[in-house]
């Protein structure tokens, strides 16, 4: 099972990221900022990128 | 856009994950033999081929547009985040590159210990866990297509493409640029994983410059994906001001 969650996750650091920019996306595109949403997502998704290929 | 925008990363992702379960398979069959290796094989195959036809047809009938796109989206934002992620860290030696000569080691030395039932298992557990991500990849891609049969074929044209170079060369690969694939496949998989999030969330016109917005997204993450190991490479960690 263990395996079967990381395979299709990732793993809980690569489901935490992914539930924060989608979280982010949508409390801009709530807040009226669909166009800053467009530009902050894919900032925010490098910089977990970043943090992710450090990650132990 | 273009089906053939959607077939080319099947096929890449598909055929990184076949050669992995390739190199299982082959391991396997020093000690139990090619037919029953093969025939643990395709039992997996046979498993997998069933999840892609059922949950890509539920997908297509159960879910609103929105939904579904949304769905995709997710999905494609976790798979490529993750390989991104690892080929960056490879790219920068962060992580040692996979070997395909050590696994097939490994495997072989796990199987000296072993039992012929717990090889068949082997076989059939590697060809599962590495064909779950290319399923991953065909139901969320062959959504999006206007005919995703075609993208199966693409991950059915790489797993043939595999079985045909393993044929010829009955060693484990050690040439093929897995890094390079990854960080092309991940950077595209990323890509239409924001792509796709984003529009489901704000709309058509969530995209400031409309469809162009997909390119610009894969240049975007290729770059600063290189960027980041380059500078990794330059700057160890545990050394930021070098």
């Amino acid at each position: 099972m263990k395996a079967m969650f990381t395979m299709l996750t990732g793993g809980w650091r690569t489901l935490g990221l992914i539930a924060l920019a989608v979280g982010l996306d949508l409390a801009l595109e709530a807040g009226g900022r669909p166009f800053i949403a467009a530009l902050l997502l894919p900032l925010f998704l490098l910089g977990g990128i970043a943090w992710l290929a450090r990650a132990p | 856009m273009s089906d053939w925008g959607l077939y080319l990363p099947a096929f890449l992702a598909a055929a990184v994950e076949w050669v992995e379960a390739f190199t299982i398979v082959l391991a396997v069959s020093l000690s139990i033999g090619w037919a029953r290796a093969a025939g643990a094989a395709a039992a997996a195959l046979a498993l997998l081929g069933v999840m892609t036809a059922v949950t890509g047809g539920v997908l297509r009938l159960g879910l609103g547009l929105v939904w579904l796109q949304g769905a995709i989206g997710v999905f494609l934002l976790l798979f490529g985040a993750r390989w991104l992620a690892k080929a960056v860290a490879r790219q920068a030696g962060l992580k040692a590159r996979h070997d395909e000569a050590a696994e097939f080691a490994a495997t072989r030395a796990a199987l000296a210990r072993g039992e012929r039932g717990a090889a068949w298992l082997i076989a059939f557990k590697g060809v599962l866990l590495e064909g779950l991500e290319v399923w991953m990849i065909v139901v969320s891609l062959g959504v999006k297509a206007q005919h995703p049969l075609g993208v199966a074929a693409a991950a059915l044209l790489a797993l043939l493409a595999v079985v045909a170079a393993g044929a010829v060369l009955q060693a484990p690969f050690h040439r093929v640029p897995e890094n390079a694939i990854k960080f092309v496949v991940g950077a595209m998989i990323l890509a239409g994983g924001t792509f796709w999030t984003h529009e489901a969330l704000g709309g058509l016109a969530a995209w400031p410059i409309g469809d162009w917005s997909l390119p610009a997204l894969f240049l975007f993450y290729l770059l600063g994906g290189f960027g980041l190991a380059a500078w990794w490479r330059r700057h160890p960690l545990g050394n930021p001001a070098a």
